[in-house]
């Protein structure tokens, strides 16, 4: 080896040597340090959720995405280029993860192609663009049975949900059987429920209808003394007077690790509950729930005795015929800035309609989370629900009413450990006390507590699912048709699928967007265009001014039997046109000096970055080598 | 750097990276794609039986007989659709693996390939034997991810896979059978006589001008509808059987009162079909050929081996009298 460093190489040996060795260096970092990654961006993009990784690493058998986009037709669309290699480089990573479970496939259909056929059949969505050409840009997934999820064409709107987005396809590859809901509720939501209004068999809600499509929904008897192992989420929708062994049967639900999904509401319309003759007030308790004796174990509690009235969220409702719709505070129409925008249940939603609801509150001390999911505005307060005994004109309740300023959650998102209501199994029905496991039908011994923290979505209104909150019914040839007005009814499916989706689908993360502006040069740009638009504006001002003169005196006629203009007249329009051409032309130069000036910007920026940093490491390379020769000769010299 | 020590160390790295390289490379997924990379041209017209079994029990084959034909077990050994055994050998050897589905018996009868022995969900176990060896694969369910696709699995293999070839099976074992009786082109028809038993023939011929007419039409008598005796002429236009019984050994009589339909054609062969209609109300024909051509001999020994049934729409095109097709000048 000695030898080796001694031999006098020919220059060109060491030009060939620095080659091979960037070669040998690329191809060595390609294969050994492939996986390794080193996310220094803000908000940490790079850097996938734990919750992600995790059903990664749970995948069983093989999963095959195709992603699939048109190379040619987007070579003048950059911003899709550049999220598709975005998306790209997250598959490249998930494939890693999954340790070979995971199979990316690269398709770039063209126009008349298999590959088209196959993305059609696949149930991909292709946009037209100019030219009526077709873009696509979306993901196939098969499993290892005949499972196909899609996203049809992935949309740089959502590119904060992006690992959320395809955390949830490869969720539902990767566990193939359809979730059980379980459906616990006493209101005509379902078919098999006599409609206590009309005395027949009710159809059912459209909510239920859309239940039932994307999940396996079974009903839960409101007496149940137990909830089936196989039910992974447990819906309870207006739970009034359940019996102990019920509220019992939830609580362990819950404390095993089910997530629930609870509708409870003070004063619940949908709720028809017969009044006695004699009793002239509408008793507003006859048509309340609530499940605060489990709920206030749990950390939180929905406030039974007050409905929310918000005057900024107030829609109008009609209360008589002929009369015009009157805003009604406890009437809510909430909108966007009311969602949780970085919560994946919320996020692609406009609008959700209330009716009397309350609010969710936290215990004091309580050791778990609350997300508001949807929450009232600042012009909101509590209303006492006895005001509601006299079925009030929406404008008796805006007497007294104060705004606290707070922002109150009328729908929210529980995790943490959850404890236990009760202490044992309730007694059982001969009333023998601490009757056993057996006797009470529970399932299993009693849990205390939540052994992994639990995640349960509290809504405290149960008119929000029904369909008059949400849609238009028609009826055309016996089938139904809905025409949504608002979106509770993707406000319910989206909640429901988000807490089927495992703890680990919940917790992966809305991203920051991945785009990285530069803003000083924004600013810079701000600036300048500020300065000139002043003086456009000014311009824009005189160029009206000149019009409106030149329109005046064309339309001025002194001489009313005469339809000629007279020589002074003629002259005073010829010198307003004048001087509307020159105005415009100064508005031309105005834009041009703006985009000039704009375009200098950039060009100064290119100039330093392509110019001026290898200059200064040059420099600066020089330099070192310049003082490393000097120190030698000096040292020589000694 | 010294130059020396950076074309050394060049050097090694440059023999770790071909290294890598060749780890890489083998690491990557070398899947023979081929569901059946033995199947060669060659080895396929070695294979003579084909087996389908379901629920444990074999529905269905054909094998290949001394001969060289191919045959159908359970319909007396009649020949086999060439057509529809070459589609399926040929799918075989050109079917390939798209994408490895399920390794987890559970999830078999998902894809409808848990095997003929489980009942739902099992698919059909399809055998290819010849004389060393047995090739067997179980068809699943038709795949929605794929046109055309299917999912398989060999029944010594945990893997069950998406391959690009439907394997299309006839439904019943009948539909194994070739069911071609005859063709002769209309065009070639010179003649044709029937009689019908204890009655006066009549025949329908070719005149000089290439259509057909009646011969020796009786005197005041002319022809309803020239197209009525075109129907005659096409009776052999690719006719075809509903099912088929050796002519010796079967116990469907030939009654007393039969029809005898002789057929002529262009190239002096000669066909004869006795057509009748048993107890059991179904119709059938007997045929014989005549000639002296390599058509005629292969004919005759062919289609005198069998008694066919056809349909009643093809009978009654030869249940035909003379005056069905005359009517008064």
């Amino acid at each position: 080896m000695k030898k080796l460093l001694k031999i006098n190489f020919p220059p060109s040996a060491l030009l060939t040597a620095l080659v091979v060795l960037f070669f040998a260096l690329m191809i060595l970092n390609n294969a050994l340090l492939r996986g390794m990654r080193l996310d220094l961006t803000a908000n940490n993009l790079y850097t996938l959720s734990e919750g992600t990784r995790n059903i990664l690493e749970q995948i069983q058998e093989p999963i095959n995405l195709y992603l699939f986009f048109s190379e040619r037709e987007t070579k003048d669309l950059p911003g899709l280029r550049n999220y598709y290699n975005r998306v790209r480089e997250v598959l490249e990573e998930y494939s890693l993860i999954a340790g070979g479970k995971l199979n990316v496939h690269y398709v770039n259909p063209e126009a008349f192609s298999e590959e088209e056929d196959r993305a059609t059949q696949l149930g991909l969505q292709a946009a037209t663009i100019k030219g009526g050409e077709k873009v696509y840009f979306g993901i196939a997934g098969t499993n290892a049975l005949d499972t196909i999820e899609v996203i049809p064409f992935i949309q740089t709107s959502r590119e904060t949900f992006l690992e959320y987005d395809l955390g949830k396809l490869i969720y539902s590859l990767a566990h193939v059987k359809k979730p059980v809901l379980g459906l616990m509720s006493d209101l005509p939501m379902y078919p098999t429920q006599l409609d206590p209004a009309t005395g027949r068999m009710n159809e059912p809600w459209i909510i239920t209808e859309q239940l039932e499509q994307l999940f396996d929904v079974e009903l839960v008897f409101t007496d149940t003394a137990a909830i089936a192992e196989d039910v992974d989420v447990l819906m309870v929708v207006h739970p009034k007077n359940l019996p102990e062994k019920t509220m019992y049967a939830i609580d362990q639900f819950v404390m095993r690790g089910g997530k629930g999904l609870f509708f409870v509401d003070p004063y619940a319309d949908v709720d028809q509950v017969p009044q006695p003759a004699d009793t002239p007030l509408q008793d507003p308790k006859a048509q309340s729930s609530n499940l605060n004796r489990l709920f206030r174990a749990w950390g939180f509690t929905v406030d039974e005795n007050s409905i929310i009235g918000d005057i900024e969220r107030a829609m109008p409702v009609t209360i008589q015929s002929g009369q015009p719709p009157v805003p009604h505070p406890a009437v809510l129409n909430s909108r966007t800035s009311d969602f949780n925008q970085e919560d994946v249940v919320m996020s692609a939603l406009e609008s959700v309609n209330f009716y009397l609801a309350s609010h969710v509150r936290l215990e004091q001390n309580a050791d778990v989370e609350l997300t508001p999911l949807v929450q009232t505005s600042t012009q909101a307060m509590p209303i006492p629900i006895q005001r509601f005994r006299f079925i009030p004109h929406p404008r008796t309740l805006l007497e007294g009413f104060t705004a606290t300023g707070e922002r109150y959650p009328i729908a929210a998102r529980i995790q943490g450990t959850f404890k236990s209501a009760f202490d044992g199994p309730p007694a059982g029905e001969d009333g023998d006390q601490g009757a056993s496991d057996e006797g009470s039908g529970a399932v299993g011994p009693h849990i205390a507590e939540t052994a992994q923290p639990g995640i349960i979505a509290v809504i405290a209104d149960a008119d929000v699912l029904t369909d008059r909150m949400w849609s238009q019914v028609q009826r055309f040839f016996g089938q139904r048709i809905v025409q949504p007005f608002a979106n509770n009814r993707d406000f319910v499916i989206n909640l429901a699928d988000n807490l089927f989706g495992s703890n680990d689908l919940i917790g992966i993360r809305s991203r920051a967007s991945y785009s990285r502006p530069f803003t000083r040069v924004e600013a810079i740009e701000r600036e300048a265009s500020q300065k000139y638009r002043a003086t456009e504006q000014s311009l824009q001002n005189e160029l009206r001014e000149t019009e409106t003169k030149l329109q005046e005196l064309q339309q001025e006629r002194t001489d009313k039997k005469s339809a000629l203009l007279t020589a002074s007249q003629q002259e005073e329009i010829r010198k307003f046109q004048e001087k509307k051409v020159e105005i415009r032309k100064k508005l031309r130069n105005v834009r041009h000096q703006l985009v000039k000036d704009i375009e200098n910007l950039g060009a100064r920026l290119k100039a330093v970055n392509i110019i001026v940093v290898p200059i200064v490491v040059t420099t600066v390379a020089l330099v070192a080598g310049f003082l490393r020769v000097r120190r030698r000769r000096h040292g020589a010299r000694i | 750097m010294n130059p020396a020590r950076a074309i050394v160390l060049a050097a090694i790295l440059a023999v770790l990276a071909v290294l890598a390289w060749l780890i890489s490379t083998e690491r990557s997924d070398k899947t023979d794609r081929a569901l059946f990379p033995e199947l060669t041209l060659e080895t396929l017209n070695e294979i003579d039986r084909i087996e389908i079994a379901e629920r444990g029990a074999v529905t269905g084959g054909v094998y290949r007989g001394d001969d060289g034909l191919w045959r159908v077990p359970g319909h007396h050994d009649h020949p086999a659709d060439i057509v529809k055994i070459r589609r399926l050998l040929s799918d075989l050897q050109g079917a390939e693996k798209i994408e490895q589905k399920t390794s987890s018996p559970e999830h078999y009868a998902a894809l409808g390939v848990a095997g003929p022995e489980a009942g739902e969900g099992g698919g059909k176990l399809l055998t290819l034997k010849d004389a060393s060896e047995s090739r067997q694969l179980i068809l699943g369910n038709p795949s929605r991810q794929v046109s055309g696709g299917r999912y398989v699995r060999k029944p010594d293999e945990a893997e069950s896979w998406l391959v690009n070839a439907g394997f299309e099976l006839p439904a019943a074992p009948a539909e194994w059978l070739d069911k071609d009786i005859v063709h002769l082109e209309p065009s070639e028809v010179v003649k044709a006589t029937i009689t019908h038993a204890g009655g006066k023939p009549f025949t329908v011929a070719r005149g000089g001008d290439g259509e057909l007419g009646i011969a020796d039409l009786p005197k005041g008598r002319v022809l309803k509808n020239a197209f009525n005796l075109k129907q005659i002429a096409s009776v052999t236009d690719y006719l075809q059987f509903k099912s088929v019984f050796p002519s010796a050994g079967h116990d469907i009589a030939l009654p007393k009162k039969y029809i005898t339909v002789k057929i002529v054609t262009a190239n002096e062969l000669t066909l004869v079909i006795k057509a009748y209609k048993a107890k059991d109300d179904k119709t059938y024909f007997m045929l014989d050929a005549d000639g002296t051509s390599e058509q005629a001999k292969e004919l005759k020994q062919h289609l005198s081996a069998w008694l066919y049934e056809v349909s009643s729409t093809i009978y009654n095109n030869v249940d035909k009298r003379l005056d069905d097709f005359l009517k008064d000048a």
